[in-house]
């Protein structure tokens, strides 16, 4: 049993903690991303989890999530995970694509939630595929360059997982912003036709795939959110250490102190439970257990980090809920990430559905 | 050196022996009566229960092997305290052998350590604590009850309460006040009071739900000899913040609260068995598993704090984490598993109390008083508000 970071783990917990305290105005609320961009490409993060032997760092999910932690802590949105710890996984046999993934050539958006009434669909066609349906909230920025969906055939049954560059012609797409800054588009897809390399994986593949990139989104976005929450935390803390009301620092009163403190423990409480669940998914693989753990953690920080953010609002008062201070940024990003991969309440919805069936793993979880 | 919540294959086999013989070695009576989430246990079990212990070598837990511990590692006694928690043993005696024990090794002459430690781990003596008063809390410091210096030793006359198996302790660990000068966390004393002695009487402070925990003690010049003077007079203040923060592992009551756990697993699936996917069930499963993920992040913290992390990175907040999260945690469970027995629960009563042949519906009567028993829980130790008051000071700089 160990919570200590490996040797490298430190060196690149630090050095990214350093970078954004040096090219960053952590007070900013919106920093600059493309900048940000260029610059973990250069430093070699966005090639974390890919491995050595195409000269990448060969990290594992947890390196993947301790870098997340660190971009919520700096309140950065950008598409570190789609690229980094998604995209390493889904073109683990493409060199080509890493390399551009490594290069930060590559910004990659995934739809891999259901529309259970209105699937996706796909069929085989003489030059490959054609698509048809509809994503109305694709979550991408601007400038992504391949958006990989997965679609279910005619009989609904058979999954499959596409590669799409956005400049596709006939690409029917939309972008608009988003309340977290990050930016979505929605795509109507009428009878998009595909050649047949766009196909990464058909059948049982493709499930396997999926599977495995829904537990390491939910793993990295919440890493995040815990960085986010670690955020809130310092950022309040600070706040009720200078603001004077009544002759003394707000930081006087029980009550605003307990309420840090609240947000505090959460925080702890969810970083542990988040790397566990990490640690978990690295070690058992996709297991019955592994999915409890990533439900049960991903579940915890959409809830949470909720609370965490409305506190660190009410705390500031009103100013809390101005633009130009990054805490109103931070909670729209936490609520943005509690309601992506399906949503956190689904989640544990599904953990529910699922706890007697699995029964008492707790020498696994608890130890 | 890397995040890893697992333990080497050395530490899952000595798991597996511990629970093995725990399983073997806890007689049914005292299982059931643990099952049943009773704190109350007789004298008579409490001390047959840590006899058993010491005649397994395990009686010393906690304590350094000089002392009488077992000589494990920190792992092989988190792992112990797990698996007495899973077997529904009763939890090692907290007074003497987990708070008092380790505290003599820490202040005691090797002559009181003789004296006292073999009769603790063996189980034929059992301790009460005498700290709080009436008007001394959770502001403990602000403790009157004197100790006037004898000749020999010496005498007091005042009153303790809120004190939790004085009526079948044998020994009592006290803080009295020896000095009125300087602050108030000076002229406290640590000494071993004899229950015994004449002088001292034990009134019963019964709980509204009907058990019997706590008490109130009146002493009438009780004789205490200088040989009792547990460290230095003056330094009582320094000797309890010690003894109440000497244990590590089991803070956060997670032993206790994964049994609690699978009794509300269990309920919660006999019924399903019985109805089927109802409402009912279907909302306590909901429940059911907000309440196991908020312990999954309690427990893996746990893991964090007291074994994944090294001394020099704690703040020194972590104890007042684990007791605060854990024991409303605990209450949150105990409500759950109140709810999953519905109304029957109010009865109250174990089933081996029930008269027999009486026609009660007494299944699950324990959760419902468990329930209530465990309302204290946020209180003892330093309260909830104190636990955040200790966070704020040491985790994140904030005081008035």
């Amino acid at each position: 049993m160990d919570f200590t970071l490996t040797e490298e783990q430190t060196l690149l917990r630090d050095s990214a903690r350093r970078y954004f305290a040096k090219s960053t105005d952590l007070a900013s609320p919106r920093i600059d991303s493309g900048k940000v961009w260029t610059d973990i490409a250069e430093m070699g993060w966005l090639a974390v989890m890919i491995p050595m032997d195409l000269s990448g760092f060969g990290g594992s999910i947890v390196d993947g999530c301790l870098l997340m932690r660190e971009l919520g802590r700096a309140h950065v949105g950008i598409p570190f995970a789609q690229a980094a710890i998604l995209g390493a996984r889904t073109f683990l046999k493409d060199p080509h694509m890493l390399e551009q993934i490594a290069e930060g050539k590559a910004k990659l958006a995934y739809v891999l939630q259901d529309d259970a009434a209105d699937p996706l669909r796909f069929e085989k066609s003489t030059h490959g595929y054609t698509l048809r349906g509809a994503k109305p909230f694709i979550s991408c920025c601007s400038d992504t360059s391949t958006i990989i969906v997965k679609a279910f055939d005619g009989t609904g049954t058979i999954p499959a997982v596409f590669r799409l560059p956005k400049e596709l012609p006939l690409l029917n797409l939309n972008s608009y912003s988003t309340l977290d800054g990050v930016g979505a588009a929605s795509v109507v897809f009428d009878a998009l036709e595909i050649s047949g390399d766009a196909c990464l994986a058909v059948g049982e593949a493709a499930q396997d795939v999926v599977e495995e990139l829904e537990l390491a989104a939910c793993l990295a976005f919440s890493a995040e959110a815990v960085g986010l929450m670690e955020f809130l935390v310092n950022a309040t803390r600070e706040y009720t250490e200078t603001r004077m009301q009544f002759g003394q620092k707000i930081s006087g009163f029980q009550v605003v102190r307990h309420k840090v403190v609240e947000m505090y423990a959460l925080s702890q409480l969810a970083g542990s439970l988040v790397f566990q669940a990490a640690d978990t998914f690295d070690r058992l693989g996709r297991t019955a257990e592994t999915r409890q753990a990533v439900r049960a953690a991903f579940s915890y920080v959409g809830r949470q980090g909720r609370r965490v953010g409305k506190d660190a609002i009410q705390l500031h008062g009103a100013i809390g809920t101005m633009n130009e201070l990054p805490i109103g940024h931070a909670f729209a990003r936490l609520v943005a990430i509690s309601q992506s991969c399906g949503g956190a309440s689904m989640h544990e919805i599904n953990y529910a559905e699922q706890c007697m069936t699995v029964g008492d793993t707790s020498r696994v979880w608890a130890l | 050196m890397a995040i890893s919540f697992v333990f080497d294959e050395r530490v899952e086999a000595f798991r597996a022996q511990v629970a093995q013989t725990l399983a073997d070695a806890l007689p049914p009576h005292i299982r059931s009566q643990v099952a049943d989430e009773r704190i109350d246990l007789t004298r008579a079990d409490q001390a047959a229960w840590q006899s058993k212990l010491d005649s397994l070598g395990w009686g010393g837990v906690g304590l350094p092997p000089e002392s009488g511990g077992p000589g494990w590692t920190d792992e092989e006694y988190f792992v112990f305290l797990r698996e007495l928690g899973r077997a529904d043993a009763p939890r090692p005696p907290l007074y003497g052998l987990k708070m008092v024990a380790p505290t003599l090794v820490r202040f005691g002459t090797p002559e009181q350590i003789t004296r006292y430690l073999p009769d603790i781990t063996a189980g034929r003596t059992f301790w009460c604590q005498a700290f709080s008063e009436p008007n001394a809390g959770s502001d403990l410091a602000a403790m009157t009850c004197p100790a006037k210096k004898t000749e020999d030793g010496y005498e007091i006359t005042g009153s303790k309460t809120w004190i939790s198996d004085a009526h079948h302790a044998d020994l009592m660990f006290g803080l009295f006040r020896t000095s009125s000068t300087g602050r108030k966390q000076e002229g406290i004393t640590a000494l071993v009071v004899d229950m015994k002695s004449p002088g001292i009487t034990v009134r019963p402070l019964p709980n509204y739900e009907g058990t019997h925990e706590c008490n109130e003690i009146f002493f009438d010049q009780v004789r205490v000899p200088a040989a009792n003077l547990i460290g230095e007079e003056g330094n009582g203040w320094q000797v309890a913040k010690f003894l109440l923060s000497v244990e590590r592992f089991d803070t956060a009551e997670v032993p206790r609260s994964l049994a609690t756990l699978g009794r509300i697993r269990n309920r919660i699936a006999a019924l399903e068995e019985k109805s089927g996917y109802t409402a009912h069930v279907q909302g306590l499963r909901a429940r059911f598993a907000r309440l196991e993920i908020e312990l999954r992040a309690l427990a893996a913290t746990e893991c964090r704090y007291v074994l994944g992390t090294p001394q020099e990175e704690l703040t020194g907040a972590e104890p007042s984490l684990l007791k605060w999260i854990g024991t409303e945690l605990q209450q949150d469970l105990l409500e759950l598993l109140m709810d999953a027995y519905g109304e029957q629960a109010q009865a109250g009563l174990p089933i081996e109390d029930a008269q027999p042949g009486a026609c009660r519906p007494v299944e699950g009567g324990f959760a419902g008083r468990a329930f209530h028993r465990y309302r204290v829980t946020t209180i003892y130790a330093g309260s909830t508000e104190i636990q955040k008051e200790l966070i704020a000071r040491t985790a994140l700089g904030l005081r008035t």
